[in-house]
Parts: structure tokens; sequence; C-alpha cells
């Protein structure tokens, strides 16, 4: 399994944060509605005591490959995204999930996620984006943060610098402190017919379904259980917990309802496999594992066959595509 | 004539350990055994959840709500007896009378290895602090080093053969005359690398006339077995000190869980002072369950790298666990009990290499 480049970057980020001890609260891709009624979604939304004084960081990752244009209804569109950055206001916040501080600036940086410096200067151009918005390039498999433009001696520049420096240390690199995020388990499809789940998905959720069958085992809760346990279990201490949008939290719900569908009623049709749960209507299930001395080890076996599921069906596609 | 072994009030309980320290009942043959005591973390909200999960035994209350007798039968059905003292609600003391024997591990099932119960655990660094500071007369020392190397073929070494000091499991008792010579003895162990693990030390409270007022063990896992002495107040304090002492580093460790509501909460870490290879770490954690106790559930790796997601089976709860081949990063939620913590450093101390070190990230050593 692999951990997705928007979930190394958060866990760069908080590193970072943790390291000033600078961070307050965050949301992450979270919908706020600007006065204008337009609707930004930015990746992550900070709020930071920096040097004692407190502001807003807004982060907007960007991938961009070498061989991809930024042209037409895409550009247009990531021109309006940028025009709807700058026209936010702390009074556009309902201030129930992040403080709203009204006396508070926002500073916005556009993160460059693995992109060539071509690709980012020609993203700069093209919108254009002025020289007061901080632009970032962060090389993840290189470790490395770059400045590529930064509104000089602004306290979000002067924090960025720090973690331009902070990106030096390893360190810094290898805390995991959110394993996976939506990002990481996105691409789960289907209906009550058919679902499809990638590699990634498959294997992290089938994870989370085996911790969570032998916790309730430990704490002695019932075999019978909601979907939204079943979320709160896997998210809990998670970055679910920064508040990430509405939508990702129904995109969430929805591919949970999908994954825990596919387990009970798909997979014991395409493996030999003991069944794990039972459905007892749209929103509960009942687990079917039974509590003996064997638990682990049977979940383990079991986890090692849905996995291989997951793994062989990848290739399956890869094949026929 | 033998006194009643159940007691409405916890002084009378104590005046009677009094009694038995001092010999008043020597005659009888019940009361031959040495008092003990153990300190155990409980995670349960009130006693009668702890009742509840434990029918094996009788809980006969006092008159005072934070002093309990405890009753139960053992293997020839005679029934034994507890004094449960849960005046700290996290940390508490169970005193006895009974044969070690009998008692010593339906204590580890009932309190110790049972759900929402553990031990506590007392790492190196405590330990030694404990043998300087709490007693200029504390004499002897068990040091106790278990390397847990799985199977036999499953052995490695930490570089060369000649590195034989490492794959070595000793039980020391160290019992010199006089307090230097015990350090003496000790810095020259260290010299030659050997691994300083202290399982027990042996207290002597003396008053100003060199009268022995307590001589006593104290374990690494909270236990506390008294030799002689003619003040139970001494025991009692010194098992509130360690208590208090105890409990202030879970304290630092809970306050310092990762908490992304709150954006508070750092990641612990476990440094090696050599480089050893994770994969005998995770071998380690998986073959010695119950040791360990925790559930480990592979998420990803890379080379010298292995991340997983872990479960604790003592409550039930959630934390990352990163092992490199030189630390370990361990990220726990706010609903984790932070005795997994010690638990995890304190075996890995006990069985990998004494010489680990346990920090808060962003933060100085705990210890």
């Amino acid at each position: 399994m692999k951990i997705c480049n928007e979930t190394k970057t958060l866990n760069f980020l908080l590193a970072c944060f943790k390291s000033l001890r600078s961070l307050v609260k965050a949301v992450f891709e979270f919908d706020i509605r600007l006065s204008g009624g337009e609707t930004i979604k930015p990746d992550l939304l900070c709020y930071i005591i920096y040097n004692q004084i407190p502001f807003y960081s807004l982060f907007e990752f960007k991938k961009k490959k070498l061989s991809s244009q930024l042209e037409g209804q895409e550009l247009e569109r990531v021109r309006k995204q940028y025009h709807n950055y700058q026209s936010f206001n702390v009074s556009d916040l309902e201030g129930l999930f992040i403080p709203k501080d009204l006396e508070s600036k926002i500073y916005i940086n556009y993160l460059f996620l693995n992109t060539h410096q071509i690709k980012i200067e020609e993203f700069i151009n093209l919108i254009p984006i002025q020289d007061d918005i901080d632009i970032y390039s962060l090389l993840i498999n290189r470790r490395n943060l770059i400045k590529v433009q930064s509104s000089n001696q602004t306290l979000n520049s002067k924090m960025m610098e720090e973690f331009i420096q902070l990106s030096n240390d390893e360190d810094n690199w290898n805390k995991v402190y959110i394993p996976f995020t939506f990002n990481d388990i996105v691409d789960i499809h289907g209906d009550r017919n058919n679902t499809r789940i990638n590699r990634n998905a498959g294997c992290i959720l089938t994870n989370s379904l085996m911790q969570f069958i032998i916790a309730r085992k430990i704490i002695g809760k019932p075999n019978r259980f909601r979907i939204d346990e079943f979320i709160d279990f896997i998210f809990k201490n998670n970055y679910r917990n920064f508040n990430i949008g509405r939508e990702e939290n129904e995109s969430l719900k929805k591919n949970m309802r999908l994954f825990l569908h596919f387990i009970s009623e798909e997979l014991p049709d395409k493996i030999n496999i003991t069944p794990l749960l039972e459905r007892i209507n749209q929103s509960e299930y009942r687990i079917k594992i039974k509590k003996t001395n064997t638990l682990v080890k049977r979940a383990e076996e079991i986890k090692i066959q849905v996995v291989n599921y997951f793994i062989q069906t990848r290739i399956t596609d890869f094949k026929f595509n | 004539m033998a006194k009643s072994k159940t007691f409405d009030y916890k002084s009378d309980w104590f005046q009677y350990f009094e009694g038995v320290l001092k010999n008043e009942y020597k005659d009888d043959e019940d009361f031959q055994n040495k008092i003990k005591a153990n300190i155990v973390e409980s995670n349960y909200s009130s006693i009668k959840d702890f009742e509840k999960s434990h029918k094996e035994i009788k809980l006969i209350p006092s008159k005072e709500t934070t002093f309990y007798n405890i009753q139960f039968k053992g293997q020839r059905k005679t029934p034994h007896y507890l004094y449960l003292d849960i005046e700290d609600e996290r940390f508490w003391v169970i005193h006895n009378i009974e044969s070690q024997e009998e008692i010593l591990a339906k204590i580890n099932d009932i309190f110790c290895k049972s759900y929402l119960q553990d031990h506590i655990y007392i790492p190196n660094q405590m330990m030694e602090k404990y043998w300087t500071d709490y007693s200029q007369d504390s004499m002897g020392v068990g040091l106790t080093f278990d390397q847990l190397f799985l199977e036999e073929e499953d052995q490695f070494s930490f570089g060369s053969e000649e590195d034989f000091e490492y794959n070595i499991d000793f039980t020391l008792r160290l019992w010199p005359k006089r307090r230097n010579t015990m350090k003496f003895i000790l810095k020259k162990f260290k010299e030659i690398d050997l691994p300083i693990n202290f399982s027990y030390l042996n207290y002597i409270f003396q008053n100003e006339n060199n009268e022995i007022l307590m001589k006593e063990n104290f374990f690494r896992d909270g236990r506390f077995t008294v030799e002689k002495g003619i003040d139970l107040y001494k025991h009692i304090k010194f098992i509130d000190k360690i208590k208090e002492d105890y409990s202030s580093k879970i304290n630092i460790i809970e306050e310092n869980r990762v908490d992304w509501e709150k954006c508070k909460g750092e990641i612990f870490r476990i440094n090696f002072q050599k480089k050893i290879d994770p994969n005998t770490v995770v071998s380690i954690l998986k073959k010695n369950f119950s040791i360990f106790r925790i559930f480990l559930f592979y998420l990803y790796r890379s080379k010298d790298y292995y991340f997983y997601e872990c479960l604790d089976e003592h409550t039930g709860g959630k934390f990352g666990l990163q092992i490199f081949d030189n630390k370990i990063y361990i990220n726990i939620d706010s609903q984790s009990c932070g005795n997994l913590i010690m638990r995890l450093f304190t075996n890995l101390q006990n069985h990998l290499s004494p010489d680990l070190k346990l920090e808060i990230d962003n933060h100085e050593s705990i210890l």
C-alpha cells in the first residue's frame, strides 16, 4: 500500500507546525461560502499563532505533470479559484469549525507537489498570480521544500522560511500523524450489484475493518454495529477531526457503505472466505466472526486473503486494459 | 486468636497489618507470610464496573468508599483475602499477606492482565533514580536482562559474532555491604557494556538510631514485598511516593496524546543507541503478545521501515507505530491509555536494550 502525496504533504506540514507549536486549528477540504455567493474549498486552512500573532494560512495543493497543459475550462476554473481565494475574508467564516478572528489576516500559499519548475512558472504566468502570493514547491521524493516566490517579511512567509529549514531535517518527513486521508481511499465506485474498489482503498479499509472487529471484541461491544460507528473508528484521531468538507464527509459515508456492502454481499462469491459481516439493513451490519483464542490469527489470515484479492483484481484489470 | 480477615475501616486494616509486621500473630500459621502490595493501573470508571467484570471474586465493601475487602477461592477452595485501596481512582493499591504462590498469578489475572487493568511498568531510568535518590541506605538490587529472541533460528547478532555480550540473558542479585561498593560494581558493569537493567531494589529505611523501620523489596512491575520492620507507615508512604511519581509520568504522556480536534499532542519517540533491524523489533512484538499486549496491523513499509496501526489489548485503544532501525515513533490518540507507552518502552528496555530512551517529540525527555 502506498501513502498518497497529499497525505505525505499533510503529515509534513503537521510536523512543521508541531515543531513551531503554531497550529491552533485547521480545516481540511472545507467548503466556505463567500459573501459574493461563490464557494471555496482550500486543501488546508489553518488558524495559526506564530510569534504570538494570530493569522490564517490557506494552502492550495497543486500537481502538474510536465506533459499536461493548463488550458480551456481547467484554466478558467483555476483562475476563478484564485480570484475567489483573493476575495476570501475572515467574515466569510462561520466560526463553527475554525475560529473567526476578524483582526487576523489571511495569507494564501500555493504548494506545488512534485511539479517541474517550468510548469510552476507557466501556472504563475497563465493565471496570472501576483507577486505578493506565496508559492512553494514541495519535492516529496527529494524531501525538499523550495520557495518559488513569496511576499517577503509577512508572518506567513517568515513561518514558511522556517518550514523550508525544517524540510532539511529528514525526521520531519518521517513522522506519520495521519496514516491515510480521504484521498487514499477515494477510489470506490459502484452500486448494490457491483462494487469496484482500487487496491489502495481495499487494503486500507480491510485493515481497518479487522481492527474494528477486534477492537469491538476487546471492548465487549455487540456484534451489531452502525456504519457510522465503523466510520468513527476508522477516522478516530484522523484528519476527519480537523473537520473535512461536507461533500467529502458524504462521499466518505457512501464509500464506507459500498465497502461494507462489498465485504458482506459480494466478496463471498468472489473468493472462498468465511463471511465476515452480515447486512441487517441499510445502515447496520453484524460481525459474524466469533471471539475465540485464535481470533487475531484468523483475522490476520482473512485480511491476507482479502488484500490478495484486491491486489489480484488490480493486476487483472491492468491486463485487460 | 486470629482476627477477622475483613475490615470495616482502613485504619483497622492498617493496625492489623502493623501487628503482622511486628509478629503479634506469629503463633498463627496463617500469618507467616510477608506483607505485600501491588500498584495496578485501572481504567474502570467505577468499582461497580470492576466487580461486574470479575465474577470470580467477592467484593466486600468497608464503611469507607475507597477501601474494599476482596475474597476469592484458591486452588484448594480455601478463601483468600486482598485489601483494595482505591483512593487514587487510576492507580489502585492491593495489599495482602497471602502466600505468594497462591496469590501472584491471581493478582496478575484479575488486576494486571485483564481488560482495563494493567501492571505499572517502571523504566530503567526511573529505577536508577529511585536507587540513587530515595534511600541513602538502599543496598541490594536485582539486575535482570532477558533478551527476547524468539525461536533459535530467529536469533540475530547486533554486529559481529564478537558482540556476544548482547546475546546474554542473566539475573543477578547484588548484596554488597556498602553502597559505594555497589556503585563501583555497576560502574564496572557499564564499562564492559553489560546491560544494566534494574528488576528490583531493596530498601532499608532507618531512624536516627540506625534502627530498621522498614526493609522491603520494590519490583519494577509495581510489586512490594516487606522483609521486616516495625513501621508500616514507611511502607505505605513509600508506595504512595512511587505511585505519585508514576502517575505524574502517565499524566505527562496523556497530556501529549494527539488530539486533532484541539490540534494538540505530539508523537512519542523511543530512541535506540545502536541500529537494530526493524524486522527484529516487529518479530519480538508479535511473538510476545502476553508481554506487550499489542495487536499489530501492518499498513505499509519501505526499506528499514514499518508502519503498523495497532490496538492495545488493555483498553482496545488505537495507535500508530513506526519502526525504524534507530527509533520507534508512537502516535496515540486521546482515547488511548498512556500506560501502553510505558508498557512498550519498559518491556523493550527489559528485552531489547536497557539504553533505550523515551522522549516526546519537540519536548525534552520524559524520564
